[in-house]
């Protein structure tokens, strides 16, 4: 992953660079539910632990409620 | 840029959120309760580990856009896992020292009813050509969490957490803290965030000392601990009408107590297994030679996580999102997660789900130790030469896919029922770790693939 | 409305209740509150009235001394505003947007032709179309914190600056205050309850028709507004002009409902629908149906 750091900066200027300033009339769509980031709390921490329990790698969203046994 | 008129557009939402953006909100508050309620029905294919998992959840959201939020999970999980011995073309006797103590104090005391209950757990077979399993595996875990969301002044907002986790040989304690900031009229969202995790494990046969025979019963102990710290930084940008992103970066440090107390590994000579040189011949049984797993006191991890989500005509949406991962065990993983969220009419919604999972393995990972490279024996006396070494497929190298459909139906203003199905399949991606033509290692599988499916239902409501 | 002489600030001691009053924005404003500590009353109501006043001195276009005037006399050249002037903006341009041109705080020149005083002198059309190159948001520059208004045009929040300071003071008494409340400025007008006895606020709208019984509403939280031309309007030939005029033509809405009550979580929501509604001429009833909000209209 030598190109990380580049690949990491890219995507840090791209997320600020926000494309356009969002008119406030316009964020209608993303104030629905099914667009939240995590729109089923229970489901997402119900795979995360199954995935953390049968796999090396956890987290990415944020932090899990509870360590477990499992892993 | 004056629109055409529209026959009688809906504003009441447009209007709630400009509305809260000239008196200074972040967003339009809504104070009331929240429960949603989920199980999970989890099982593995070839009779591994079955679970089921109810869990509750209740929020109260306040005025000020405050919240409070605490959760209730009881997992009770059976079955059987990989003990992490290799599948060889002998079948395999699988002793456990307190398992032994125990039956043979039953048997002194004469007690039917204790030896009916450890007998097994005494010693278990596996067939010749078999994936050595220790199926005695059953545990109850209750997990407790609450979080505190609280708004500042200024676009800040503040959310607090503990969680606190209990299972009948592992107990886990933790605390987290974010704060995340408002810029850009509300489309910019930066965000930091620490957790702190102490884990205490006490396995019922004690913490047995790593790189030691199995039926040695060399004890490091009956409890130990390990600590964990993840930091985690965000940033989540509104990028057009339809488009909103994340990006998060996380480091975690684990300091401790690593190893699983239940797994070992096969130790062979030339691809043969050896028996183990301390076989106290219980009821005359060949019992080979496996030392107990050790893993790094010290494990440091990073992510990537990148997420998108976007708006797909009015009511539709699609979600992407892609993890990597790295530690300094060696392991590099990728996550892809791709769902789509089709409305039906307005009466359900279904979304279907694929995910492409692949890690690399640790750089102890192994399926099993050679003798004269690994490990040396001299009479009883058993020496490792290498410090760590584990066979515990989740630190293996392997790909996953998962296959996914949910289905959502909300009713009654407020209430959505959900029921979800996911098939989980691994595929081994490991170097075969050749042994001599004709040895009892020769030819066999090394790595146990994983399949399991699950079923989520969900139920929420609010008010 | 009151239009008779009122002074500065007065508090009064009810049974259960204490009532403070003062002149701001035009109007007789009055704030309820359920309780007997007139101690508690007074700071309450000073606090109200200061801010009550901020605002109408911030946004006010009769002043000379205020960011509104800056803009108004900036020859076209940009003015940086302050964050809450540049809220104010940004509201202002969702509305516009969100009414599809028909609520546009650059029409305010059009009472240079219009006067509604309830004679029948009705403006030339040669007069109104002299001014509709001076109206349009599309021709102001905003890039928040900057604004770049074209020589001529001028912005007007009148439309808004009430209901948002009746929902400023609110929000500010609730912050120091757990009690049943009501903010009232001249009709609009924001509440939270249940009162001590466990009953909404009585609230009594003022009918445009003479003869018609004051209709009381029940309020327990929320807010309130009301649009109408009860006194303001021209009547020429049997035909009766609305002072609700139509940024696009320049002319009044035709149709348009004699008056629209809305009740919403916030003042400036309740606010913001009426205007829109009584824009909408005589499609008014149908546009709030279609905003699932609870509204009386009176023809």
């Amino acid at each position: 992953m030598k190109f990380a750091p580049f690949i990491i900066a890219t995507l840090v200027a791209l997320m600020l660079s926000g494309c356009a300033n969002v008119k406030p009339w316009h964020r209608d769509l993303l104030a629905k539910d099914h667009m939240a980031l995590d729109s089923d709390p229970l489901q997402s921490a119900f795979n995360d632990h199954i995935y953390f329990s049968k796999e090396a790698s956890s987290g990415g969203r944020g932090f899990g409620g509870g360590g477990c046994g499992c892993n | 840029m004056m629109k055409t008129m529209s026959n009688k557009p809906y504003i009441s939402a447009s209007l709630a959120l400009a509305t809260s953006a000239l008196l200074g909100h972040s967003a339009a508050a809504e104070e009331g309760w929240q429960v949603d309620s989920g199980l999970l029905i989890y099982n593995e294919a070839d009779g591994r580990v079955q679970a089921v998992e109810p869990v509750i959840a209740v929020t109260r959201n306040f005025e000020d856009e405050s919240s409070i939020s605490t959760r209730l999970t009881l997992d009770t999980l059976s079955g059987a896992s990989p003990n992490g011995a290799a599948v060889a073309a002998v079948p395999q006797t699988f002793t456990s020292a307190s398992g032994i103590a125990r039956l043979e104090q039953a048997e002194d005391d004469d007690d039917d009813h204790e030896i009916e209950e450890y007998g097994d757990r005494a010693y278990y077979v596996t067939p010749a050509g078999d994936t050595p399993y220790d199926e005695n595996f059953e545990d109850n875990r209750t997990t407790a969490s609450v979080s505190w969301l609280r708004p500042l002044n200024n676009g800040f907002k503040l959310n607090l957490g503990g969680a606190y986790s209990t299972e009948g040989d592992f107990t886990s304690l933790s605390v987290n803290a974010a704060i995340s900031k408002d810029l850009a009229q509300n489309n910019t969202t930066l965000s930091l965030g620490m957790n702190l995790e102490f884990d205490e494990i006490a396995p019922d046969t004690g913490i047995p000392e790593p790189m030691t025979s199995i039926i040695a019963a060399e004890s490091a102990g009956s409890t130990d601990t390990k600590q964990v710290t993840d930091v985690v930084f965000g940033i989540t940008q509104v990028m057009t009408r339809r488009w909103v992103s994340q990006l998060n970066f996380s480091v975690s440090q684990s300091t401790g107590h690593h190893d699983d107390p239940y797994k070992f590994l096969t130790v062979a000579d030339q691809g043969n297994l050896i028996e183990d040189p301390n076989d106290n011949g219980l009821t005359g049984v060949t019992t080979y030679l496996y030392l107990y797993e050790h893993r790094p006191e010290e494990r440091q991890k990073m992510s990537i996580y990148w997420q998108n989500k976007v708006a797909i005509y009015a009511n539709d949406a699609i979600d992407i999102s892609y993890r990597y991962m790295t530690d300094d065990w060696g392991i590099d993983s990728n996550t892809l997660d791709l769902t789509y969220h089709l409305n039906v009419r307005g009466l359900f919604y279904l979304e279907p789900h694929y995910r492409f999972y692949e890690q690399s393995a640790a750089d102890f990972y192994t399926p099993y130790l050679e003798l004269g490279t690994d490990v040396v024996t001299a009479g009883t006396s058993i020496t490792s030469l290498t410090e760590f070494a584990s066979a515990d497929p989740r630190l293996g190298a392997f790909s996953a896919d998962t296959y996914g459909l949910k289905i959502g139906v909300p009713f009654m203003d407020h209430h959505e029922v959900s029921l979800s199905y996911e098939t989980y399949s691994q595929t081994d991606k490991n170097e075969y770790k050749s042994a001599p033509a004709g040895s009892d290692l020769d030819g066999q599988d090394q790595f146990a693939e994983l399949s399991a499916n699950w079923l989520q239902l969900g139920y929420s409501v609010r008010w | 409305m009151v239009t008779t002489m009122t002074p500065e600030f007065q508090l009064t001691l009810h049974a259960n209740h204490c009532r403070i009053t003062f002149p701001a924005m035009a109007s007789l404003c009055e704030v309820l509150l359920d309780t007997t500590d007139t101690q508690l009353a007074l700071t309450l109501g000073e606090l109200a009235r200061d801010e009550a006043q901020r605002i109408e001195q911030k946004f006010s276009r009769y002043r000379d001394d205020n960011a509104v005037w800056a803009i108004n006399h900036s020859h076209g050249k940009p003015v940086t505003v302050d964050e809450e002037t540049a809220a104010m903006m940004g509201f202002a341009e969702t509305l516009w947007h969100l009414s599809e041109g028909r609520f546009d705080v650059t029409s305010g020149v059009l009472r240079r032709a219009w006067r509604f005083d309830g004679s029948d002198n009705v403006p030339d059309e040669r007069d109104i179309r002299a001014l509709l190159p001076l109206i349009g948001w599309q021709q102001v520059i905003w890039q928040s914190p900057q604004v770049t208004l074209p020589e001529g045009m001028e912005i007007d929040f009148g439309g808004i600056g009430k209901e948002y300071a009746v929902d400023k003071v609110f929000e500010q008494l609730r912050q120091r205050w757990n009690g049943a409340l009501l903010v009232n400025f001249g009709g609009d007008l924001r509440a939270h309850g249940p009162r001590g006895d466990g009953q909404p606020w009585q609230v009594g709208v003022e009918q445009v028709i003479a003869d018609q019984p004051t209709k009381v509403i029940s309020l327990t939280e929320g807010g309130l507004a009301t649009s109408g031309d009860a006194r303001r309007f021209l009547l020429k030939d049997g035909v009766r002009y609305s002072h609700i005029l139509d940024p696009r033509s320049g002319w009044p809405v035709a149709d348009a409902p004699r008056s629209v009550t809305t009740i919403a979580p916030t003042c400036l929501q309740a606010g913001m629908l009426s205007s829109l509604a009584m824009l909408m001429g005589s499609d008014a009833e149908a546009y709030l149906d279609h905003q699932k909000v609870r509204y009386w209209s009176l023809r």
